[in-house]
């Protein structure tokens, strides 16, 4: 039985209460939300892609459905908060059982494209369907979330609440990872034949692991719609996807601490160079390249690499 | 018991196999021919790899030859690859749990709740135990890239031993290996054999053969073009012909 990695967690903890007491700016504070945010759909990428070698450019799709779902039923239906989470969830896993089903047959590039189609669809119905969606101009007056009579209702309380969400999160992963189960997902991206010869329904596997970091993506989704009170179209786009794969990879896939390392430096990192706006993509492409063809573990894997260092030394 | 009957398998207008039949008992037995003749076309159909376009396979009289591999697994059959299909990611004892992931898994919840203690115990020995039994338990921590080609091919062996199979499929087991790791490779599958567990190897080397095998099927274009103790194959007119060429020719 692997240790867990409790550093890392305490560190979270540590970092997220710090933080808190020291700055009271609301817009830093925003800042740390969205990374946390960014971080937990890059890390669920992380498990799809860096774990289980499914290649996904339309995990913004499914961020979008739960978003949209809460922001549907609550704008328009006055449904309560939390059903909206679960619904959300549950079409999200839904859709995401029946989209791969057929489409995680496919590999390497072939799966990314039929997942980037998938994206677009989304996208496109967002943007479409006017009526209910807002369409382009996106949906504004989504209702608060309420716990235990407390509202959520202004930037401190979200990020409490939020904390302790990522923290549970972080917690969830960090076990998940230390499973035999992970294993499982390992030894399928590495090689599927001997997967399959060792009694593993990959297939099955796959889509389960597919449709359910789906449904957590649409839970995360619901929470942003909460938070923004507005969202439109285009924070689900194409761009977001290709951001989370940059997280993802930047930060070290199949590392746990690989997706919250890749979210923090992007998600900061625009913040720095706002003025630069316009060439934010060539950065992005760039630093995927310098990453796959030096640091293929990422970041998490170049610390590691330098703690070995200090350690042996 | 391994029944093989009038199976054929086309790729386009190439037709790997035909009208292949054999039936192999207990005890190591070997499936030998040239380049080309079929042999690993015949395992990826014996272990659901491949559905062959006619014919049947049946293990201990049950038809296993719609089944996917990962059923066939579940009846008993594990199987080693001719290229070596280690994972780099983990270290070599961690490869071994492939082997028994889905036969002794805890639940999910209760590993992540950290209460799988028992379980991961009862892994560990039993990972001990195969790599006693292969020779290779002083590489446990090291990563594929790390270690000697022969260690790696031994891990591949343990792997598809851990799973305790009651039939083990070879692809070339010796390929590769100098002649003390062919004798510990011997060693090993001679054990294995004395446990309980049939072996039906493709291999190359014929001293090797000679030496292990109970029966030896020879595959030839495709073809049984031989089948029978190792002596008979190796008095077999159309073995020589394979091997040597036609000598009126």
């Amino acid at each position: 039985m692997k240790k867990t990695n409790k550093l890392y967690l305490i560190f979270l903890i540590v970092f997220l209460s710090v933080f808190y007491f020291l700055v009271e700016n609301q817009f830093y504070r925003s800042i740390v939300i969205y990374v946390m945010f960014n971080a937990i759909n890059a890390s669920l990428l992380n498990i799809l892609f860096g774990y289980a070698g499914i290649i996904s450019l339309g995990q913004a799709a499914f961020f979008g459905i739960g978003a949209y779902t809460t922001g549907i039923l609550t704008v328009h239906f006055g449904i309560n908060p939390f059903l909206t989470i679960l619904i959300g969830a549950f079409i999200s896993f839904v859709v995401a059982y029946i989209v791969g089903f057929p489409t995680l047959k496919l590999h390497g590039h072939y799966l990314a494209m039929a997942t980037l189609g998938f994206g677009m669809i989304v996208y496109i119905l967002f943007n479409e369907f006017t009526d209910i969606t807002g369409g382009p101009s996106g949906l504004v007056g989504i209702a608060k979330l309420s716990i235990f009579g407390i509202l959520i209702d202004d930037e401190s309380k979200f990020y409490i609440f939020f904390s302790v969400i990522f923290v549970g999160f972080s917690i969830l992963l960090e076990l998940f990872d230390k499973s035999f189960y992970s294993y499982k997902l390992k030894f399928i991206k590495e090689s599927e034949s001997a997967s399959k010869s060792f009694g593993i329904n990959v297939s099955k596997v796959k889509l389960i692991v597919f449709a359910t970091t789906s449904m957590f993506s649409a839970v995360v989704g619901s929470l942003f719609a909460f938070y923004s009170g507005f969202i439109s179209p285009v924070s689900f786009s194409l761009k977001y996807s290709i951001d989370l794969f940059v997280m993802a990879t930047l930060g070290g896939l199949g590392s746990i601490t690989g997706g919250t390392l890749g979210a923090a430096l992007l998600t900061v990192f625009p913040e720095l160079i706002s003025n630069f706006e316009d060439y934010e993509m060539i950065i992005y492409g760039s630093l995927l390249a310098i990453i796959v063809m030096f640091f293929p573990q990422g970041i998490s894997g170049l610390i590691k690499k330098m703690l070995g260092k200090y350690v042996r030394s | 018991m391994l029944e093989v009957n009038d199976i054929s398998v086309s790729f386009g207008g190439l037709k790997a196999l035909s009208n292949v039949s054999f039936k192999i008992d207990c005890g190591i037995n070997a499936l030998i021919g040239p380049n080309g003749a079929g042999k690993t076309t015949l395992f990826n159909v014996i272990s659901g790899f491949l559905k062959p376009n006619t014919g049947y396979v049946k293990y201990n009289d049950f038809d296993i030859t719609a089944l996917p591999p990962y059923e066939i697994f579940k009846r008993g059959i594990s199987r080693t690859f001719q290229n070596l299909n280690l994972i780099k990611e983990v270290s070599l004892k961690e490869n071994l749990y492939l082997g028994i992931i889905e036969k002794m898994k805890p639940s999910l919840l209760k590993d992540m709740l950290r209460t799988s203690k028992p379980f991961w115990k009862n892994v560990e020995a039993k990972i001990e135990e195969v790599m006693e039994i292969t020779n290779v338990s002083k590489w446990g921590d090291l990563k594929p890239e790390s270690a000697p080609y022969g260690v790696l091919k031994n891990f591949e062996l343990a792997r598809a031993l851990i799973s305790q199979p009651s039939l083990l499929l070879l692809d070339e087991p010796a390929a590769g290996l100098n002649n003390s790791e062919k004798e510990n490779l011997a060693n090993i599958i001679n054990k294995i054999t004395s446990m309980g567990i049939d072996v039906l190897m493709v291999e190359h080397d014929m001293s090797f053969v000679s030496n292990l095998s109970k029966y030896v099927v020879c595959l030839n274009f495709g073809c049984v073009i031989g089948y029978g103790t190792y002596k008979e194959i190796r008095e077999n007119e159309d073995v020589i012909k394979a091997y040597l060429g036609d000598i009126d020719a």
